[in-house]
This record gives C-alpha cells, structure tokens and sequence, in this order.
C-alpha cells in the first residue's frame, strides 16, 4: 500500500518503484564518463570499420610481436631457414597487421598516414626481426664490408690490388666518412639495422615514381604494400649493393616526376603507308607512346638543372662504389628515352663517358686480365641461365624447397605485372614506363653470370616496377569506394606473400646467422694470428675480415673438401709461404655444407681428424660452435 | 615573417652545430653516431634543395637523404683520391655546404618554382566605399 494516499500500488509500477529506490545517485564522474562512453558508442556505430579497426589491430599486432619475439630460438632452425622457428604469434601479429592494411587500403577515404605507419611498422616486422632476435649481425658479406672500411681509415687509401672492392670504393670512402665522424673504431655497429635502414628509404622514392605513373593513391600504396613483401633478395644488408638500388629508385623517381617528355612525336613507322592500312597496329603504337597520363609536376628551368646535375653526380657516386648498378640505370634511361617517356637526351651520353673513364682509369687493377673472360662470356645466354638457374637447383630437400619458392615467387611477380598489365591495358591505361622499367635490368643476364647471381639482380631491379603493375590487377578501380571483396581480396593475397616471403627471404638463414661462439673463435684467430698468416676455412660463412682485411691472407676449402682431395688440402695448409695457418670448422660453415650438398656427403668431423695426423697440427680453440686448428709450417719457420 | 620558414634553417644550423660539437669535441656518448647519422645523411641535402627553391614535403625528404648520402660520398672520393684523406676537412666541408645553403636560403628572395601569376587590372566601384561611410562604420 502506498503510505501517503493509502491506494494499492499497481503490479505494473512495483518494479518501476523498486528500480527507483535502487538508483544510486549520480556521481559527476561516472556520469560524464557513462555519457562520454555512449557517445562514442554512437560515433563508432556511425564511423566505417577502416576509420577506427586499424589503430585497434596494429596496436594489438605490434604487442603481439614484441611478446613472440622471445619464444624464437634460432638455434633450433632447420634447412628451411627462420620459417621453420617463428611462433604462431608471430603469424597471427602479421594477420592483424594484413587485416589492418586491406581496410586501410580500400577504405572509402584513404588515411595516409595510418598507412604509411603501417608500411613501417611492416618493413621493422619483415626486415628488423633479425636484428632483434640474433645477438651478432647476420651475414658474412657485410662484415667483410665492414672491413674494407677499417683498411680505408686505417690506411687514408685504397688498394685496387686486394681486392676487387677497392676499384669500386664508393660506398666504403663514405662508410669511412661517417665513422670516424660518428667516433667510432669499427662499422660494425651499422651492420644490425642496415636493412631497416636501406628499406625504409627505398619507400620515398617508390612513392615518388607510382604518383608519378598514377593518380590512384590505392594502387600506389598497394604497390609498396606488395614490393615490402616480395622484396626475398636480401641485398639490403651492409652493402653497396643496397645503397645504389636506393641511387637507382632516386634517379628513375626525378626523371619520371619532373623530366617528362611534353611533346610525343610518333615514330615514322606510325606514318608508313602499311601501319595506316592497320588501323589497330597504329592505335597500339600511339597508345605505347602515349602511355600512362600522369599529372605533370612543374619546377623552373633553373631546378631542372639542378635536378640534372644532381643526377649526374647520384650516378658518379653510383659508379665509384657499384659495378652493375650503374649498367641498370643506364639502361633504363635509354629505354624511357627511346619511347619519349623523359626528355633529357644528353643524359646517356655523359653517363657513358663517366662510366667509360672509370673503368678504364680507377678500375683498370681489376679489368686487367679479366677483359678477354668477360668479353667470351657476354652473350652467352645458356651459360648465363644454367649458372642461374640449373647450378642452384640442388642441395638438401628443405633448401630445395626454398629455392624453388624463390623460383616461383619471382617468375609469380613477373607474371602477375604482366596480367596488371593486360589488365590497365584493359582499362585504357597503357603503362609504357612501368613496363619498360620492368624490361630494362633483362639485358644485363647476357652480360655476365655474375657468380650465379644475375637472375637475382634482374628481379631487384624489376621488381619495383613488377609490384606496381602486380598491384595494378586491382587497383584503380572503376567503382570507388571498394567492396569488401577487395578488402578480402587483398588480405587473402597479402597473407600468402608473408607466408612465401619468409621463406625466400630467409630460407638461408640457417647458414647466415652467427653465434657469439662463433665470433669469439673468429676474434680468437685475430688475436693469435700473427700478420701474415693464413686463414683458412671450409666455406665463408664467417663473421671474419672485418679487422685488418690487408694483414691476412684468406683461403676458401669448399671445392677440396667436396672431391675429398685431402693432398690438395694438406697443401694448402702446409704451403711454405705461411709461417702459422689457422683452419676454422664453424657451425654456419656445417651448416653451409648440409644445406648445400646434403647432410652426410661432407663429414667436417672426420676432415678434422685427419687432418689432426698432421704432426703439425693441432688444436687452439674449441667452443660449442667453433674450432680452429693451427698448422706450423716448419718450412716457413725461420 | 612565417615561422615556418624558421623551422628547417633553425633544425639545419643546430644540427650542424651538434655534430661540430660532437665530432671536434670528442664527444663519447651513444648519441654521437645518431646525431652523425642525422647530419650526414638528411643535412647537407637539405639544405640544398631549399636553396633552390624546392620545399616538397614527402619527395623532399627522399630526394634529400639521396644528395646528402651522394655529397657525403663525393666528398670522401675528392679527398681519398687527392691524398688528403682526413674526416675533419670532409665534416668542414660538408658543414660548409651545410651552413652556406641555409644563410642563403634566409635571405630575402623571389620564389624561383614558378608560380601562376595573377595580375590585378581595376578593383570593381562596387566594392568601394566611400571614405565618409567607412569612416562611419569604424567609429
């Protein structure tokens, strides 16, 4: 009963009362929060999921990396490299982060900077992991480039006759350069990060030469998106290598954004009588002239000519310190100006003579003697791919499954450009410059083998060009915003290429990573060894030559240890002009042999012992991962 | 003035500041090899491309690591080559270019991007009010 009136209380209103006398009373904050909460509750159901998931799921992805990265023990690696060691999180963070980006990417209003965050954020997840998770800095190459740097500060010069590096000391001079200026006694700090470095860099000028290819920002982003994750070369390591593909993106960038051609005259064979009785041969050619319609970036005539004299100096840098490099750029100039993309037609020619007077003058140690070889060799294309090709295809089954994933996912990249092609073609856009890029490195696999390397070299230099035609199969769209079937489209593509990339970027790594036991023999050795003296080891997978390059000769036993020549390698260890040699047997250089020629074919362990029935050898050094034997030449003692 | 205009010339004097400090000094601290980074590969080029002219906010910074890294380089060949190898004299001249570039690019000057020019032929009558009346209004 109601006290005050004395009538029945209504069933109906009994909860309502009892839901009154429960109210609390309102407490400032909490109001303001529960309000604040609703109607951000409100904004979000009104925003698109792209507006608010993204920061939702890099941030998660980032957490979830860094918590993985401990549960990573790349001792445990097999045949098929780091793949075979990460954790499921470390997948899971990179789902989060593909998710991110698809939503990013085909979102109704493009968010930059969410996206270029997240290209960082994924260049540090592809290409920093190994920086965190291995103590020393990975790959042999780099520190021996770091010990051609040492030689320059040490001794104020270089020496063509060491080695073939000091005819192109560009990149080393400027190593040099900064370490002294950055107070350091070695280059060895830069190796780690090196790679994050180089591929954070490249992301400027692949921005620059998209925008300047097309107007769609979708496609330009997805194009980076998709070079980040088939970029397995791995030549951005310490290396001079990686700062001249970073040259070679500059340069193509200034010519295709400020050097364009205005005026496209066709060629005469468009106005020969038979191509006008082909109405569509001479559509096509027109349209291969014309090409892509960008939006034309206008600077005055005086940057124009510091952009040209920049250039020119960019390629002389280029030429000092990377022998291919510039043969790239070379070519790629030639063909955007064979088909009027660019107009500065005086360009080739000083880069010929630049080019011509270097190799000539400052790399003449080097040529002299190996001029007749290169030029048997150039042309030569059967050579060229069976040393590209035919050579790799062996080794143990899990590096087999590597390198053939490498063979897929390049010839995959190249023919995936092609159908983005076809596909613009489609659309009425005829990407003339893209496609030429993509043409221009070809050439170079019938110059030289480059130690079985070239097939891979002419990826690199397409491939920034090949990621942007692949992006091109989806990208520009007609309809704008996209559906979720693109969203999903590019997830599902996405998601298959960080599955590849980890194993051809890293699908050696068994063999290119290195222990601190490993170091400690090799700093061991440098301690011990006098000047002079030979190193010797089975393949040169070591973090040596980094110290005193000139003091030591080096010997490379591969090629013995595999015919199980053992008077050749006693020779070599025991050759008179050595008073001491030191053999250093390493996890990497097993590793190496495993990979390479299949487990058992080389016993290094049973090398070792016979080698040990030297009554001059010896012992000096044994950890967990290393051992170095010690030949006294009694010969060579005085 | 724009402040903005302050704002590169101002971060490109005082790192060029920081790393004379830090290389002339002998500074040993973990910082030194950041700051030598900072100036030898973003400085010198920089301070280039706004002498002429060029204020490009994302192409601005590619186009400037590229000719700093490449000055940096030319520097060290010139002097390697010539015998006169010494890090100081290729700081000296890479804070020379450094410094040299940023004065200029401080003093007053016309714009060298070319700009679409508007000319002004006559302020429409309309528009104009009458000396009394706006003497009016403003009281």
């Amino acid at each position: 009963m109601d006290q005050e009136t004395n009538k029945p209380i209504q069933p109906d209103l009994w909860a309502q009362e009892a839901s009154e006398s429960l109210r609390l009373k309102p407490i400032p904050g909490v109001e303001f929060t529960s309000r604040w909460l609703s109607i951000s509750w409100e904004k979000l159901k009104s925003q698109h999921p792209a507006e608010y998931l993204p920061v939702l799921l890099l941030v998660s992805g980032i957490v979830i990396w860094f918590f993985t990265l401990p549960l990573i023990n790349v001792n445990l690696m097999n045949d098929l490299g780091l793949v075979s060691v990460l954790p499921p999180g470390t997948f899971i963070a990179l789902a989060l982060m593909t998710i991110s980006f698809s939503l990013l990417v085909t979102a109704p209003k493009l968010n930059t900077a969410m996206i270029f965050i997240h290209m960082a954020v994924l260049v540090i997840m592809l290409y920093g992991i190994t920086a965190v998770i291995e103590v020393i800095p990975r790959f042999s190459p780099s520190w021996r480039h770091a010990g051609i740097i040492d030689y320059i500060i040490r001794n104020e010069m270089v020496n063509p006759r060491i080695d073939a590096y000091f005819n192109w000391p560009g990149f080393f001079i400027m190593g040099a350069l900064i370490t002294q200026i950055a107070g350091l006694d070695s280059s060895v700090l830069f190796l780690q990060w090196a790679p994050v470095f180089f591929q954070l860099i490249y992301l400027g000028p692949l921005w620059m030469i998209y925008t300047s290819l097309t107007n769609s920002r979708r496609l330009v982003w997805f194009g980076i998106w998709i070079f980040y994750l088939t970029n397995w070369v791995g030549q951005d390591y310490f290396s001079p290598q990686a700062m001249n593909f970073f040259y070679f993106l500059v340069i193509v960038a200034i010519l295709v954004k400020w050097f364009r051609k205005n005026e496209i005259i066709l060629p005469k064979i468009a106005e020969s009588k038979l191509v006008k009785k082909l109405p569509k041969i001479q559509s096509l050619i027109t349209q291969i002239f014309h090409g892509e319609n960008p939006s034309p970036s206008l600077i005055s005539p005086l940057q124009k000519a510091f952009f040209l004299l920049m250039i020119v100096l960019i390629y002389f840098v280029s030429i000092t310190s990377h022998q291919l490099t510039q043969f790239a750029i070379l070519m790629s100039i030639v063909l955007l100006l064979m088909f009027q993309r660019i107009a500065p037609k005086i360009l080739p020619v000083v880069m010929l003579i630049l080019s011509g007077m270097w190799i000539a003058y400052m790399a003449s140690a080097f040529m002299a003697g190996r001029l007749a070889g290169m030029l048997e060799a150039f042309g030569q294309l059967e050579n060229a791919l069976d040393a590209n090709l035919v050579d790799r295809m062996n080794g143990s089954p899990g590096h087999m499954v590597v390198t053939q994933i490498r063979l897929v996912l390049t010839l995959g990249v190249w023919l995936a450009a092609l159908i983005g092609f076809v596909r613009q073609w489609l659309r009425g856009t005829f990407e003339t410059s893209a496609a030429l890029l993509v043409a221009a490195p070809f050439p170079l696999l019938i110059m030289q083998t480059y130690g079985g390397e070239m097939l891979m070299r002419i990826y690199m230099f397409s491939l920034p060009f090949a990621a942007y035609l692949a992006a091109a199969i989806i990208f520009p769209l007609i309809k704008d915003p996209p559906s979720w079937r693109y969203t999903a489209a590019i997830g599902l593509v996405s998601a298959a290429l960080i599955v590849v990339f980890w194993y051809g970027r890293y699908g050696n790594e068994r063999m290119e990573y290195f222990t601190p036991a490993e170091l400690q023999a090799v700093e061991f050795t440098y301690d011990h060894a006098e000047p002079g003296s030979l190193i010797a080891s089975v393949t040169t997978n070591l973090p040596y030559k980094y110290i005193n390059y000139e003091q030591y000769k080096y010997a490379r036993l591969e090629k013995d240890v595999v015919k199980g020549d053992f008077v050749a390698l006693i020779a070599t260890m025991k050759n008179p002009k050595f008073d001491h040699t030191y053999l250093l047997i390493t996890r990497a250089q097993e590793a190496y042999m495993e990979m390479y020629y299949g487990v058992g074919t080389v016993d290094l362990t049973r090398l070792e012992n016979q080698l040990l029935l030297d009554p001059t050898a010896r012992v000096i050094f044994i950890n967990e991962d290393a051992k170095i034997l010690e030949f006294t030449n009694t010969e060579g003692v005085k | 003035m724009n402040w903005r205009r302050w704002i590169w010339p101002t971060v490109l004097l005082f790192s060029t500041l920081a790393v004379s400090l830090a290389a002339f000094l002998d500074w040993q601290s973990p910082l030194r090899p950041l700051i030598t980074l900072w100036f030898m590969a973003v400085c010198p080029g920089m301070a280039l491309l706004r002498v002429f002219g060029l204020r490009l906010p994302v192409s601005g910074w590619t186009l400037a690591i590229a000719f700093s890294l490449a000055l940096d380089s030319a520097v060290g060949i010139a002097l390697l080559y010539a015998g006169r190898w010494s890090w100081q004299t290729g700081l000296i001249i890479l804070i020379s270019i450094t410094v040299l570039c940023t004065l200029i690019d401080l003093l007053p000057r016309q714009s060298a991007s070319p700009q679409p020019a508007i000319v002004v032929t006559k302020i429409p009558a309309r528009v104009r009010k009458p000396r009394a009346a706006a003497k009016t209004e403003q009281g």
